[in-house]
């Protein structure tokens, strides 16, 4: 036998793998939010670069410390955490204070996921948690909202036609193109729906996110709000309105397809993302807040792992097989 | 980027250097090594002695019991040892190692036949078998000798010429290259068998297995199916639904009780020369390939023979070698030496260069379902890692059919945490074989 100077490694099939990886599937969620990021600092200059910064900051800050202290391995470097504290900054009013963004990323980071284990076991979205905690403690620090550039309207769209009606509404005449561009009030992240547009399509293009979530969500949101509309056309919102005010748009795109708490198959998918749609319309049309979005994914959150006891027929079984369990 | 498939299998559009070159043949090696099993559990008995003088082609181990296939010597010369030897598949196997002298004489049992249509398909059947090559599933043969009837009835016999669906397949350059002897082996499968059909799968684009197949009148022997070929599509219960439209009942349903059996092309080629030649199995063809090798290379080598000389008839490593890989890079195993020998099952080595192993520390599922698009069986395989994982195997076979995975690896591949899947739902398998093993034993 003859010895070799090579040696060589030894291990499980498969032997080559893909090229997505968590850190490229968070990578390119980022650079995804880019054209909304710099909608953001476009529309609100200073404010927004406080609150991403701050936002960003502490969410990586409190990644590192909370897998130091847990004696996980430190897996910062991955970016789900940059992800978590820029879409909570996105979710905020430019002139929410900087500790309130502390503790919001913070909790998020802590509350959110690293107690539930880290990425991967959190049944909540992590930034919505960290939004929800801020919400209930500070209602009114994060709602001093702020037209960009000093704009007369101080509320956000939604807000007006919840809380002044349906006149106040008509006499403020949103335009369909501001609101495209940015031009309303809301979370910094959230007003300019063709910056999210842009970067959700690069999503879909580069398969990091498929198309089931955000068409579910935002064909459920239009259907309904279609069916209300054409139903009474003076007490509800036109459907378009309901698309590019608020933070669907952010919300089909970024937020509820969220791999972690959403399901898994295609199709349960799809029914994630109509539920999601659904809540968000019941909450935005009966329920108390003017946008429901956050609270309508949380709620689908909880019903995901419901929707992951539907699974595909396995090969070789007759239809309507009976488990042997 | 390659393209997922709805519920089953991915593209593959990366090309491996997959070479359409000639088959050359490797110089007899000096050394060979011979395992006497090819299945966990059962052995041949060596019918040689240590210090015996053997001849080329001579049979060295035989299953008194007929439940395995025999082996021959493919070198003349002396048995050095018989003891065991370590495989990364089935770990320790007794081995027969032997000494060529370089002779190259020829002696065996087996007497050719020219004229099949006289020929009785039961002998036919035992002569393919002596060869040792096995040409349809082992376990209905004895059956049928000792009924002295044909086998289980055999309906569509089906010739896969696609490999498991991965590029570089050895069976392309068989078509090419042995298109007349592949007829000969239909027609001796047609008069054993006496199938409906005979189909040849190839993959669309391979116009110069067209070719070479009208030149040889192949053509009209087989139907030829011309199928988008995915991985891991080549596989048997894929295989059977692309052709029939049904399903093969799992986990335990088998091609063989639907009258349907599957076989390679290099199979049919071997039990031609065994019938016609009277030649038993002593030789492989087999692709090497990967980007760590010199000149990738189409090669027969002798059964046997170290993988170094494949390596050094290939011109050597390009660079530093990572992994050596025998059989496709999703499912093969990797093996540890370059002593290891080319066995029956011998296709494809594989070399990556050592800068292309991923070592990356696997993470926690984050549910993004990938691996659910992938499988071709549609599973979930990230339930079924998880529950193996932590295992609660019990669980993962009632409640998401463990035992349908057919191992193809893809699963592992797509995960963006890099799962070992794969060898998480190989240990629930095994942890559950041993449990029912034990329940078994009382």
């Amino acid at each position: 036998m003859q010895t070799d100077k090579f040696r060589f490694y030894v291990s499980f099939p498969p032997h080559i793998f893909g090229k997505k990886s968590i850190a490229i599937i968070m990578y390119n969620r980022l650079l995804a939010l880019c054209p909304a990021t710099i909608a953001a600092l476009y529309y609100f200059r200073f404010g927004a670069l406080k609150l991403i910064v701050v936002s960003v900051a502490t969410a990586l800050i409190f990644e590192v410390g909370m897998q130091k202290f847990l004696k996980r391995d430190i897996t910062v470097k991955d970016g789900s955490a940059a992800l978590t504290g820029l879409l909570l900054a996105f979710l905020l009013p430019s002139t929410t204070p900087w500790w309130v963004v502390m503790i919001g990323s913070a909790s998020a980071i802590i509350l959110g996921k690293q107690i539930f284990g880290g990425l991967g076991n959190n049944p909540f979205n992590d930034t919505l948690v960290g939004w929800l905690v801020l919400r209930l403690s500070w209602p009114d620090r994060i709602s001093y909202w702020m037209e960009p550039f000093g704009g007369e309207i101080p509320d956000p769209p939604l807000s007006v036609f919840k809380f002044d009606g349906m006149e106040a509404f008509q006499d403020y005449g949103f335009g369909y193109l501001d609101l495209l561009l940015g031009d309303q009030a809301g979370g910094i992240g959230t007003i300019c729906v063709i910056a999210l547009l842009a970067g959700g399509i690069y999503l879909l293009l580069h398969r990091i996110i498929r198309w089931q979530i955000p068409v579910g969500l935002l064909g459920a949101v239009l259907i309904f709000s279609g069916i209300l509309w054409l139903y009474d056309s003076k007490t509800y919102l036109n459907p378009l309105f309901h698309l590019l005010a608020g933070s669907t748009i952010l919300g089909a795109f970024f937020i509820a397809t969220d791999p972690v708490t959403s399901p898994v198959t295609r199709w349960t998918k799809l029914a994630y993302g109509i539920i999601c749609g659904a809540l968000i319309m019941v909450i935005r049309t009966w329920g108390k807040y003017p946008d429901g979005v956050v609270f309508a994914i949380l709620l689908a959150n909880a019903g995901a792992p419901l929707l992951n006891k539907i699974t595909p027929r396995p090969y070789g079984k007759e239809k309507g097989y009976a488990r042997d369990d | 980027m390659n393209t997922i498939r709805m519920y089953g299998g991915l593209r593959f559009k990366m090309e491996l250097p997959a070479p359409e070159m000639p088959i050359e043949e490797v110089p007899p090696p000096r050394n060979i090594i011979l395992p006497l099993s090819d299945c966990p559990g059962i052995f041949c008995r060596p019918l040689v002695e240590r210090g015996e003088v053997i001849f080329k082609g001579e049979k060295v181990a035989g299953d008194p019991n007929n439940r395995m296939i025999p082996v021959h010597t493919s070198v003349s010369g002396k048995v050095t040892e018989i003891s065991s030897y370590r495989y990364a598949e089935g770990g320790n196997t007794l081995s027969i190692f032997i000494e060529s002298d370089g002779q190259e004489a020829w002696k065996t049992a087996l007497t050719p036949l020219e004229d099949l249509t006289e020929a009785d398909p039961i002998d036919l059947m035992r002569s393919i078998r002596d060869a040792g090559v096995k040409i349809i599933p082992f376990e209905t043969l004895p059956d049928a000798e000792r009924a002295g009837t044909r086998v289980t009835p055999v309906r569509h016999f089906v010739i896969n010429g696609i490999g498991h669906g991965f590029v570089g397949s050895i069976a392309r350059r068989l078509l090419v290259e042995r298109s007349s002897d592949l007829l000969e082996g239909v027609r001796l499968i047609k008069r054993m068998f006496e199938p409906e059909k005979v189909y040849l799968v190839i993959g669309h684009k391979h116009e110069d297995v067209i070719q070479a197949s009208m030149e040889s009148g192949l053509q009209d022997a087989v139907e030829i199916v011309r199928l988008h070929v995915y991985y891991p599509l080549g596989h048997p219960h894929l295989l059977f639904k692309e052709l029939f439209g049904k399903e093969i009942p799992t986990p335990h349903g088998k091609a063989i009780d639907e009258g349907v059996v599957f076989t390679n092309v290099d199979t049919v080629i071997h039990a031609m020369e065994a019938v016609k030649l009277g030649k038993p199995l002593i030789e492989r063809y087999v692709t090497v390939s990967g980007e760590g090798i010199k000149t990738p290379k189409n090669l027969k080598v002798l059964i046997g023979t170290p993988l170094r000389d494949l390596v050094e008839a290939c011109g050597g490593f390009k660079g530093n070698p990572g992994r050596i890989v025998l059989g496709n890079p999703l499912d093969g195993m990797a093996q540890f030496s370059l002593d290891r020998p080319v066995l029956k099952d011998t296709r494809w080595l594989w070399v990556e260069p050592q800068g292309h192993v991923i070592k990356d520390k696997y993470r926690a599922c984050i549910n993004c379902g990938e691996c659910v698009d992938v499988c071709p069986v549609r599973l979930m395989p990230n339930f079924l890692g998880k529950f193996c994982e932590f295992s609660r195997f019990e669980e993962a076979a009632s409640e998401y059919d463990l035992y349908t995975c057919i191992d193809c690896g893809l699963c592992a591949y797509v995960c963006p945490s890099r799962r070992p899947l794969v060898q998480f739902l190989n240990y629930g398998k095994q942890e559950l074989t041993l449990k029912e093993k034990e329940n078994a034993n009382g």
